[in-house]
């Protein structure tokens, strides 16, 4: 068994050495092609059950590994970028002990919301109105430019990077930093949920696009339907998607949504993934978990999107 | 298969399996999962919060465009159509920070009102019946201050911006 992986991982390192400059040109497809036929390779060397669960591992790294490169786009599509802490606290902690958190971030982070519990069930009553229900559960905390929002809350963290993102390890160590404070302060007994979650919004030119033109994940219709009976407008897509190495859950919602300019059709494409009771022993773990998730979702995110979409936000 | 923008409806663009009228038990069940879902899909997310927030505001304006004359029994009209287009036109210019603190009402005076208020601070914008738009800023018991506007965008931006140093202050 560690044979094969040991060779699995050399033969990944050799063959991803040789064939990066391929792949960028050629795009995933070419990635995907090869390591179909790698896995193939190994199956039958070894034996499914032998490498299934190292290749499943291994070949994720692959496939990162070939795309690492090309993941950051000049004109990237997101429209937020999430890192989401949940956490257990002490039952004997109270809404006004978060406003404490305050203090450390004012300078940075000078506006303040309060949340409300029933700010959420707010939204699906029959108009935007006051509730005489709300009850307070938390802060958010954004920037004086409304790029960048920390919200505490008594069921744990989140930091989010609104447009322009500039890259994940900026979205971490302001997230990092900011938990810090926030673990400080409220010394949760323990971390129940962690995810990472990217909003993107494409917007594709035209008033009438062909979904499989920009899109490898998107809601078909029939073929057996006449061809004029299969157009669509807005839609809602909420796929759930089981990562079972990660132990974890990756919810893709693709919806359609107004427009940015005119003569656009514009698409969210939204990947969530997050991990329940995640197995992290350590600040330092739990971080470098964060890494992997990320890696996960671009992973996805690039096999959701075509070589045209790529043009349009490269 | 084609996506198409002009499919689009407005009212029904974010319409959830929720609001549905059916009453079975598998729609219940659906009624369920769906608002457990979307209450947790956009309980953290800024991008998603704003996104339903605005559905509900269009939603909102959608309702008040059917509400009839003296809604209040006091005599109010309706908002008329000029009163709901350039409400639309608030709207749009709102951020998503704005939404989370909006309470869109009609107005007494005829037209819609979009009225924020934190503490004792108070703010609102009303889009009139006249086609004007024209708002009002106080604290406590002090006297109001008028917001105006020249219906411009520019103009209502300004009146926005008004709203939120008021508000936040």
């Amino acid at each position: 068994m560690s044979l094969g992986f040991q060779n699995l991982e050399t033969k990944r390192r050799t063959l991803g050495e040789g064939t990066a400059n391929y792949s960028r040109a050629k795009g995933l497809g070419v990635a995907s092609a090869f390591s179909c036929c790698y896995s193939n390779f190994f199956e039958v060397t070894f034996g499914i059950s032998v490498v299934s669960w190292y290749s499943t591992a291994a070949l994720v790294r692959f496939l990162w590994d070939l795309t690492a490169e090309r993941m950051h786009y000049k004109k990237a599509p997101i429209t937020e970028a999430l890192i989401d802490i949940r956490v257990e606290l002490s039952s004997e902690l109270r809404f006004e002990d978060l406003s404490a958190f305050r203090k450390h971030v004012s300078t940075d982070y000078p506006r303040e919301e309060t949340r409300n519990l029933s700010q959420a069930m707010l939204l699906f009553g029959p108009s935007v109105q006051a509730s005489a229900q709300q009850q307070p559960w938390g802060f958010m905390f954004r920037n004086e430019t409304n790029t960048q929002v920390v919200q505490v809350r008594l069921d744990g963290f989140t930091f989010s990077r609104l447009e322009p993102y500039e890259d994940f390890e900026h979205l971490r160590d302001e997230a990092r930093r900011l938990w810090d404070i926030y673990r400080e302060l409220v010394r949760p007994k323990k971390v129940v949920r962690i995810a990472v979650r990217y909003i993107n919004q494409l917007n594709l030119p035209g008033t009438r696009v062909e979904p499989e033109d920009y899109l490898k994940t998107f809601p078909h219709l029939s073929g057996d339907l006449p061809k004029d009976l299969r157009d669509f407008g807005p839609f809602l897509m909420n796929l759930r998607v089981p990562q079972p190495d990660l132990k974890g859950l990756l919810i893709i919602n693709e919806a359609g949504t107004p427009p940015k300019k005119p003569e656009t059709v514009s698409i969210i494409l939204d990947l969530d993934l997050s991990v329940e009771s995640p197995a992290i022993e350590s600040e330092e773990e739990m971080w470098a978990f964060f890494q992997k998730l990320r890696e996960r979702k671009n992973l996805y995110f690039e096999a959701c999107i075509t070589d045209k979409t790529r043009e349009l936000i490269s | 298969m084609i996506i198409a923008e002009a499919i689009a409806d407005r009212k029904t663009r974010f319409r959830s399996p929720i609001e549905s009228n059916a009453v079975g038990a598998a729609s219940q069940e659906l009624k369920t999962e769906a608002a457990k879902d979307l209450e947790n899909a956009v309980s953290v997310s800024v991008f998603w919060t704003a996104t339903v927030l605005l559905a509900k505001a269009q939603s909102r304006l959608s309702e008040l465009a059917q509400i009839g004359s003296n809604w209040d029994t006091y005599g109010a009209p309706a908002p008329n159509q000029a009163a709901l287009e350039t409400a639309v036109r608030v709207l749009e210019h709102m951020n998503p920070f704005d939404l989370m603190l909006a309470n869109i009402v009609p107005s007494a005076e005829g037209g819609v009102g979009f009225c924020f208020s934190r503490g004792d601070r108070y703010a609102d914008i009303e889009s009139s019946n006249d086609g004007d738009i024209i708002g009002v800023r106080y604290i406590g018991m002090q006297t109001p201050v008028l917001i105006e506007t020249d219906g411009t965008d520019a103009s209502i931006e300004a009146a926005l911006q008004q709203v939120r140093n008021h508000i936040r202050a």
